[in-house]
């Protein structure tokens, strides 16, 4: 018993809360996760009816939250990294992977009804049946890692990895506001049309009592 | 702080104030959000409190270290985020069914909680198998025009429409739409 608490104590690194700043420091990682919190409380995303309801094509709170969260997050920070405040940090590019993974996640993603990060949100919410989600993940990360890990099909489908590439790398033009505008273009059209499909689909329904409450 | 008891934001300013908190967490803290990372992390402290020997030998353990993490401090501090909001806007309320599952599937505590078991397991192991979550790898991937991110967003709405005709009676509409 002893052995365990020793344990515990030695994955605790005290060099971790030294600094605000940094990238591994946890003051700043909760910082940052108590903001993210009230955001995703606030657009209404931490909830189970939401997530379902925008996969049975009913309610598109997620679409109108993130188009907006993608074309100003893309442009702010390009911007501050033209002026040198902010370096990108691009996550890898392995194609079949991510196929595969993203197939996987979103099939768990419909069943369970939370991600990741909306799992805690829903469970600080009031929301119990975010426990076994997340006891599901941290198994789920496990049995990747005993089982799957490092084995030839894992091989097989880490294949084609493209490293850490941008669009603009990819496509040999080194201007990325090319890229910026037309996705920010396409994002707004997108918006405002899944704004007014989502206010029409509302209004008309609830004309015609379809969303009534049964509680 | 008139903004904090309200019951929910125009989604429009919700995106906005969600790209302000990406941005502090690049400039802060030299990174983009990420959160399936602190599961992983986790499984891999478990692991290491309770099998030592074990985990030793486990090759995904030393790209992993069972150290306490950054991303279990996000976790940590949505949690508290999430309590604080809804109890300022008194939206708290403990649940162990959400209402459109009762609707849809019944009102049995414990198919919810068996199927919240199988989603959460396929939703970490596709998490490990493509680098990241819907906030690291598509959110984090998308806002800076990586290719990998795109593909997860497709292929994530791809595979979760057909999940959900596939799983659920699709007929069912969300009771009390707000």
């Amino acid at each position: 018993m002893e052995e365990i608490f020793l344990r515990i104590q030695e994955t605790f690194d005290p060099y971790t809360i030294e600094t605000l700043t940094g990238p591994f420091s946890l003051y700043g990682g909760f910082i940052v996760g108590t903001l993210l919190g009230i955001v995703l409380q606030k657009g209404r995303l931490c909830k189970y009816d939401v997530i379902s309801g925008l996969f049975r094509m009913q309610d598109f709170t997620f679409f109108r939250v993130g188009t907006p969260l993608l074309i100003t997050a893309m442009v702010l920070i390009y911007l501050f990294r033209d002026f040198g405040l902010v370096s990108l940090y691009v996550p890898k590019t392995v194609l079949p992977a991510q196929i595969i993974g993203g197939i996987m996640f979103g099939a768990g993603l419909a069943i369970a009804g939370y991600c990741p990060a909306i799992a805690m949100g829903a469970l600080g919410e009031g929301a119990l049946d975010a426990i076994p989600t997340i006891i599901g993940m941290i198994g789920g990360s496990i049995l990747y890692a005993e089982f799957f890990h490092g084995t030839w099909k894992d091989d097989i489908i880490q294949y084609i990895d493209l490293g850490r590439v941008t669009f603009p790398d990819l496509f040999l033009i080194f201007n990325h506001w090319f890229f910026i505008f037309a996705f920010a273009f396409m994002c707004t059209m997108f918006l405002i049309g899944i704004s007014m499909y989502d206010s029409f689909l509302n209004y008309s329904l609830k004309f015609l009592g379809v969303f009534r409450k049964k509680d | 702080m008139f903004f904090l008891e309200k019951r929910r934001w125009w989604p429009v300013w919700a995106g906005i104030a969600f790209a302000l908190v990406e941005l502090l967490s690049f400039y802060l803290c030299e990174r983009p959000l990420g959160a399936s990372r602190g599961y992983a992390t986790m499984g891999s402290i478990l692991e290491y409190v309770f099998f030592p020997e074990h985990a030793e030998t486990v090759a995904y353990w030393t790209i992993y270290e069972p150290y306490v993490e950054w991303t279990m401090a996000v976790l940590l501090g949505i949690l508290c985020g999430s309590f604080f909001s809804s109890i300022l806007s008194g939206e708290f309320k403990i649940r162990a069914i959400p209402r459109l599952w009762r609707v849809c599937q019944g009102p049995s505590i414990v198919s919810r909680w068996f199927w919240a078991l199988i989603g959460g397991v396929l939703i970490g192991f596709g998490a490990r198998l493509s680098l990241g979550c819907t906030l690291g790898a598509l959110i984090g991937g998308v806002v800076q025009l990586a290719p990998g991110g795109f593909v997860f967003m497709m292929l994530l709405w791809m595979g979760a429409v057909s999940t959900t005709i596939l799983f659920y009676r699709t007929k069912t509409f969300i009771p009390g739409r707000e």
